[in-house]
């Protein structure tokens, strides 16, 4: 009878330890939240915070530091006036093809037309050494914000921001169309990775165990600022896994605005990058889907 | 009378045979079934909404006789930037009748979209155009 009486305590308890078990893989991974545009709107602001911006004309994005304090305009109007980097926010270039000319917005929220004195810009891109780019290759430049007695930043371009919409929407078309590395300052680039194909990084999930995925399925790799934080991986799919990310090879490949190629080796990454995205799909800012009849609803 | 008699079959023979060969030579009209593609009705949707990642919604009014829509499509034909989508609305056995559908973006832009309808049996309806503005979100 007392060893009976045994048995069923014991087959009970391995019943509910059985239980306990198998209810760990139903557990939510720890960051459960699928991402969206709010992960993505925040990296332009530091990125402008860092440094300045240049938009190519293929729509790619690099930061940079552009050389000159000042650049002037000739305006129809105003005729021939130079405006210092401190009382800008962007520059666009004109485009002869659209019969546009060139616009100078400021802080203040004015904005001057006319014909930029430029031959080419000197800028020191990051990953790429002194550059020199034509006005005829650039689409845009933002320049770097300086919260120093100026409005906080905002992601909607608050105050004299709001003219450069247009352009906040040209950084979303670059990250959707393009790779993009982003640096531990905010700096921005937009990269044209070798054997793409042939990539893959692997995360060890406490919960789900190691996978392996490539940049078709990933839309961004994040790496912890610290080692007591989980890298965190985010598919395209909206699926999110936290856990110690590994490249399976080093990263290569080059600017797409041109210049000396780079190499990053696998074990430095998150030394070297804050973030990797993939071609952010473009479903992530707009789209749709349907609402299916319910049943016997006509 | 034997031969009058064989005469006779072989005029008969002969009619016959020029009978059924004009018979044979008279067109067949072969009287085509009606469409049997769905059909856009009307589709309802705010000419403008937030681009603030809210949905908007719309109402798409269609006619199919054989009641077998399996799949509506919409295409982008001009957007700053926009997903196309497809999905089943779900209306087995309505010849007539209408479905919902649901839209959102966090790009200011114009957009125009191209919506068709397919059946089961691959036709597609005409395809019907609709434009809206998504507009800049107040913060």
């Amino acid at each position: 009878m007392r060893s009976r009486m045994f048995v069923i305590s014991f087959m009970l308890l391995l019943l509910v330890a059985l239980t306990d078990a198998a209810s760990w893989g139903a557990q939510e991974p720890q960051d459960a939240a699928p991402f969206g545009p709010q992960d993505v709107f925040p990296l332009f602001g530091r990125a402008l915070q860092a440094a300045d911006l240049i938009i190519l004309k293929d729509g790619s994005i690099v930061s940079a530091t552009i050389e000159g304090s000042e650049f002037t305009l000739n305006s129809p109007k105003v005729g021939e006036k130079s405006f210092s980097r401190d009382q800008i926010t962007a520059i666009v270039f004109g485009d002869v093809s659209k019969k546009t000319s060139d616009q100078i917005f400021l802080r203040t929220g004015d904005q001057v037309s006319g014909t930029l004195k430029m031959e080419q810009l000197k800028a020191q891109l990051v990953l790429a050494e002194n550059a020199s780019l034509k006005p005829a290759d650039m689409k845009a430049v933002l320049l770097r914000f300086s919260a120093e007695g100026n409005q906080p930043m905002h992601p909607g371009f608050q105050g004299g921001f709001r003219a450069v919409l247009g352009l906040f929407t040209d950084l979303i078309l670059s990250v959707t169309k393009f790779d993009t590395f982003v640096f531990p300052d905010g700096r921005l680039a937009s990269v044209l990775l070798d054997n793409r194909d042939q990539l893959a990084f692997t995360i060890a999930s406490s919960f789900f165990g190691r996978f392996t995925f490539t940049p078709v399925q990933i839309a961004w790799v994040t790496f912890a600022r610290s080692a007591d934080q989980p890298d965190q991986l985010a598919l395209k799919n909206g699926d999110r896994v936290s856990g110690p990310v590994t490249a399976e090879s080093d990263l290569t490949g080059k600017l797409t605005s041109g210049g000396a190629g780079f190499s990053l080796k696998k074990d430095e990454l998150r030394t070297q990058l804050r973030q990797t995205l993939f071609q952010i799909p473009v479903r992530l800012f707009g789209g749709g889907g349907g609402r299916p009849q319910k049943p016997g609803e006509h | 009378m034997d031969l009058r008699l064989l005469v006779a079959v072989a005029v008969a023979l002969l009619l016959l045979f020029l009978a059924g060969g004009a018979l044979m030579k008279k067109p067949v009209i072969v009287e085509e079934p009606p469409s049997a593609a769905p059909e856009i009705l009307s589709i309802q949707f705010p000419k403008e909404f937030a681009a603030d990642g809210s949905e908007a919604h719309g109402t798409l009014t269609f006619q199919d006789p054989n009641g077998d829509i399996v799949d509506a499509r919409f295409e982008v034909v001009e957007a700053v930037l926009f997903e196309p989508f497809h999905f089943d609305p779900e209306v087995q056995n309505q010849v007539k009748g209408e479905f919902s559908f649901y839209l959102f973006t966090v790009i200011p832009q114009e957009v125009t979209l191209r919506v068709i309808l397919v059946d089961q049996a691959g036709h597609e309806s005409q395809p019907v155009e609709f434009h809206f503005q998504a507009t800049e979100s107040t913060p």
